[in-house]
């Protein structure tokens, strides 16, 4: 048993200044085997996944890497065992080439290794990315590429250097359902020639789907290990948070029409969004579902001021609109939470409080001077009704959790004064363990039902379908249908969007 | 479980309070060790004349650093500060050598600091050409207009006396027997601790320089902000020109050579990134001091100047060094 173990993990600990984050961890995977790694966030994963890449060094315990006791001291150690990570963030070099980035650190030299050899490489390249079934130009700067793309070749780098190991750090989270289904293939013929993989995901249906046996983290520690044929959705979900979550469909009253709030009209940008209409009303919830490049992204963006239009027209409220900055959008009542909370949403450096208040500082001001009475017993406010996890309003917000972190970008539009009657959320849980997922759509249904007009981006199926009131589908920028709540399923919403 | 999670919270925030007041009190525990050092090294050390040139010789710098601060917070930079005093100096040295009136000659010199402001600002802002190179060319482009307006030669300033309410004292008077560019460091420094911490304005600097998108995203002007930002500066360099102007009672082209990298340095020294985000006013000026005794200890201890840039020059690096560390270990 042992023997078959490529990788082997026995008793590991680690602890952070007041933090244990693991305590105690085993698990092995074998040859040609898909190990899933599930766990909330905050459970121990990253650390897990850092440690086993060379990031970290245990506290305690022991690394058997093919038998032999290893200490995998750093990232580079780890590459010479073969052990490769395709992370959440991507780790590529943009202005280099696909083939450069694929053998980056191992480009084959000629003249004495004075050079590069562009021949050999660029063919070394192209048999590669044929055997893993992968389409690509060698010669291509990732820069042009789309992130499903990118990972790609950051897969076709861990396979260029041998790899025995590959682990996936949530590797669907910026992928939309077609491109997960070509990923989930390319695991799948990884594992078959052997390698193994850990592959690490909220969602739990890829994870069954994909993986021989499954290890659950709640805490830091190893809470549960089952194989395929015990492992339920139920049964890991249970796992994780400890608890049952109730997986009701949210009711909703037979949506009377309602006034409409913000009106499209041949909305365009460039090439990337072509004449899109479309009303949002009063208390919906309009989802907003299309592949990556489809341009949802974009019409977000356009909508709240962070773009130009090339043509068409918003009305808010029946009047003509002209928003070209998010001041103005917020003027006209809107809020927004952005695709990556991390790069557009937060100021990592400052605390809970200041983050939740960044939009509200006309309210907050008096004489230039900062009403800190006021602020913070709004910000404990905001705390308090979203449930946000944090020791105080002076925590740093980057100490927080994801779904905490979105929690905080929430409260920021929920507090504001005067408070946003139009939300537009971008993928508003994305990277956001089950628990928080689900308080974050239970107050989406909330906001509705006071009246809020809620446009909400996703690449998450299950999450469209379940939250919004109607459903409207892009495909290569333009408008490619609208759906109503109880006429969707996810056949109709994929085949829309992927046009077949 | 909930007290255990409770406690382990208490302990977070306990390190981190305890972590930050550390971090607060390197510069102030340097500062001390330094003072006890040269205290003991040298008997003129803690004589009530030398403390008092410490700190005025300090006095300028910490102007322009408590305003580079600012800027630095807003992820921004300013190289021109030095070459902004000069032009300052020598226009301000100029009117008040012909006889103009002193309030005319002190406004036509804030206004030197309100173009160079304005102009570094635009760039940035609306050109969107990198800090570093914008204020690198306008510190050139200044300083050579210091040089063109006086062709080289320097402007006495006479007669006017070190009371209130002449020119002189501003750079030579006293204000209850503190020399006055102390007693100006230290009212501009309160104003940018007051502004940074207790305003909205301050709240944005910090959130512009944390990430400028997630304040776009929030309404704050990024580019309103960052010519009020470059205009600030730039007047707070100008009138530290104009007090130097004073302390040296003549317009010198040559003047606030090196100005910039010594408040870069300090506010470095400070704890603030250079990436923009963090950074404090009260550190800088601590920070100011500390670089001010050190300079001073060596010139009593009879050491050469050249070691003395040495030695400024190490610790810099000694102390962003061990910052980092500490740091990278935190994560």
């Amino acid at each position: 048993m042992a023997d078959q173990a490529v990788l082997r993990l026995e008793g590991i600990s680690k602890a952070f200044p007041g933090v244990q984050a693991l305590e105690s961890v085993s698990l092995d995977v074998g040859k040609g085997e898909i190990l899933g790694l599930v766990g909330e966030n905050g459970a121990g994963k990253s650390t897990l996944i850092k440690m086993i890449s060379g990031m970290y060094v245990p506290d305690q315990g022991q690394i058997y890497f093919q038998g032999q006791a290893v200490r995998i001291e750093s990232p580079r150690r780890a590459r010479e065992l073969g052990i490769s990570t395709v992370y959440q963030e991507l780790a590529l070099s943009p202005y280099l080439s696909v083939a450069e980035n694929i053998f980056m650190g191992r480009l084959p030299k000629r003249w004495g290794g004075c050079g590069i050899n562009w021949r050999q490489l660029y063919s070394q390249t192209r048999e590669l990315l044929a055997e893993i079934e992968i389409d690509l130009a060698p010669r291509l700067p990732v820069e042009k590429l789309s992130v499903a793309y990118r990972q790609q070749v950051e897969i076709a780098r861990a396979l260029s250097g041998n790899a025995r190991v590959i682990i996936f750090d949530e590797p669907t989270a910026v992928l939309t359902e077609e491109e997960s289904v070509v990923l989930f293939r390319n695991v799948r013929r990884l594992a078959a020639r052997g390698v193994a993989i850990i592959y690490v995901s909220h969602r739990l249906a890829e994870v069954l789907n994909l993986s021989d046996r499954i290890t659950c983290l709640r805490d830091g520690k190893a809470v549960g290990a089952m194989t395929k044929t015990e492992a339920s959705y139920d049964g890991i979900v249970k796992l994780m948070v400890g608890r049952e979550l109730d997986k009701d469909l949210f009711t909703r009253d037979a949506a009377p029409q309602r006034d409409v709030v913000l009106e499209a009209e041949r909305l365009s940008q460039g090439t990337l969004l072509k004449e899109i209409s479309f009303e949002l009303r009063r208390g919906e919830v309009l989802g907003l579902y299309g592949l990556v490049g489809s341009g949802r992204t974009e019409l977000a963006r356009l909508l709240f001021g962070l773009a130009r239009k090339s043509g068409g027209s918003v009305k808010i409220k029946g009047r003509v609109a002209n928003i070209q900055t998010p001041r103005t959008a917020i003027k006209c009542g809107m809020g927004f939470l952005p695709e990556e909370r991390r790069s557009q949403g937060l100021v990592l450096e400052l605390d809970v409080a200041k983050n939740m208040s960044l939009a509200n500082h006309s309210y907050l001001t008096r004489w230039g001077f900062l009403r800190s009475g006021e602020e913070k017993r709004i910000v404990q406010r905001g705390i308090k009704e979203l449930t946000i996890k944090t020791p105080g309003l002076r925590q740093k917000v980057a100490n927080l959790s994801g779904g905490n972190q979105q929690k905080v970008i929430l409260a920021r539009w929920l507090t504001r004064m005067p408070k946003p009657d139009i939300l537009i959320l971008d993928e508003p849980t994305r990277g956001v363990d089950v628990g928080a997922k689900a308080e974050i759509h239970r107050l989406i249904r909330e906001l509705a039902g006071q009246g809020m007009s809620v446009l909400m981006i996703s690449s998450d199926l299950p999450e469209i379908l379940s939250v919004s009131d109607r459903i409207l589908v892009m495909r290569e920028g333009r408008l490619a249908g609208e759906i109503s709540q109880h006429d969707a399923t996810e056949e109709v919403v994929v085949t829309l969007a992927t046009g077949t | 479980m909930l007290k255990a999670e409770s406690q382990v919270r208490k302990k977070i925030d306990k390190e981190k309070r305890t972590g930050s007041l550390g971090e607060r009190l390197g510069l102030l525990v340097a500062l001390i060790l330094l003072v006890v050092i040269f205290g003991y090294l040298s008997p003129n050390f803690l004589t009530l004349t030398n403390i008092s040139d410490t700190l005025l010789s300090s006095s300028l710098i910490g102007i322009v650093a408590a305003g580079m601060t600012i800027v630095i917070i807003s992820g921004g930079f300013d190289l021109s500060v030095g070459s902004n005093m000069a032009l300052t100096g020598v226009i301000v040295g100029s009117m008040l050598h012909n006889g103009l009136p002193q309030g005319l000659s002190i406004i036509a010199g804030l206004c030197v600091g309100v173009v160079v402001g304005l102009v570094n600002g635009f760039s940035v802002a609306k050109l969107k050409i990198n800090p570093l190179i914008t204020t690198l060319a306008t510190m050139t482009i200044v300083r050579g207009l210091a040089y063109i307006y006086s062709n080289g030669t320097s402007y006495g300033i006479y007669g006017t006396k070190p009371v209130f309410p002449n020119f002189g004292f501003l750079g030579v008077g006293h204000l209850f027997y503190i020399p006055m560019p102390v007693v100006l460091m230290i009212v501009v420094s309160v104003v940018i601790y007051i502004v940074l911490n207790h305003t909205i304005f301050g709240r944005e600097v910090y959130a512009l320089g944390g990430n400028q998108e997630a304040a776009r995203v929030c309404g704050i002007q990024v580019e309103k902000m960052q010519i009020i930002i470059y205009l600030l500066t730039g007047i707070l360099a100008a009138f530290a020109g104009i007090v130097l102007a004073s302390r040296l009672s003549a317009g010198i082209p040559s003047a606030g050579n090196g100005y910039e990298l010594n408040a870069i340095a300090a506010v470095v020294l400070g704890g603030a990134s250079l990436a923009g985000g963090k950074g404090r006013v009260e550190d800088t000026i601590l920070a100011v001091l500390v670089l001010g005794v050190l300079g001073n200890g060596f010139v009593l201890m009879g050491l050469s100047s050249f070691l003395q840039d040495v030695a400024r020059g190490a610790v810099l690096l000694l102390a962003v060094g061990i910052d980092q560390m500490r740091q990278r270990r935190a994560v």
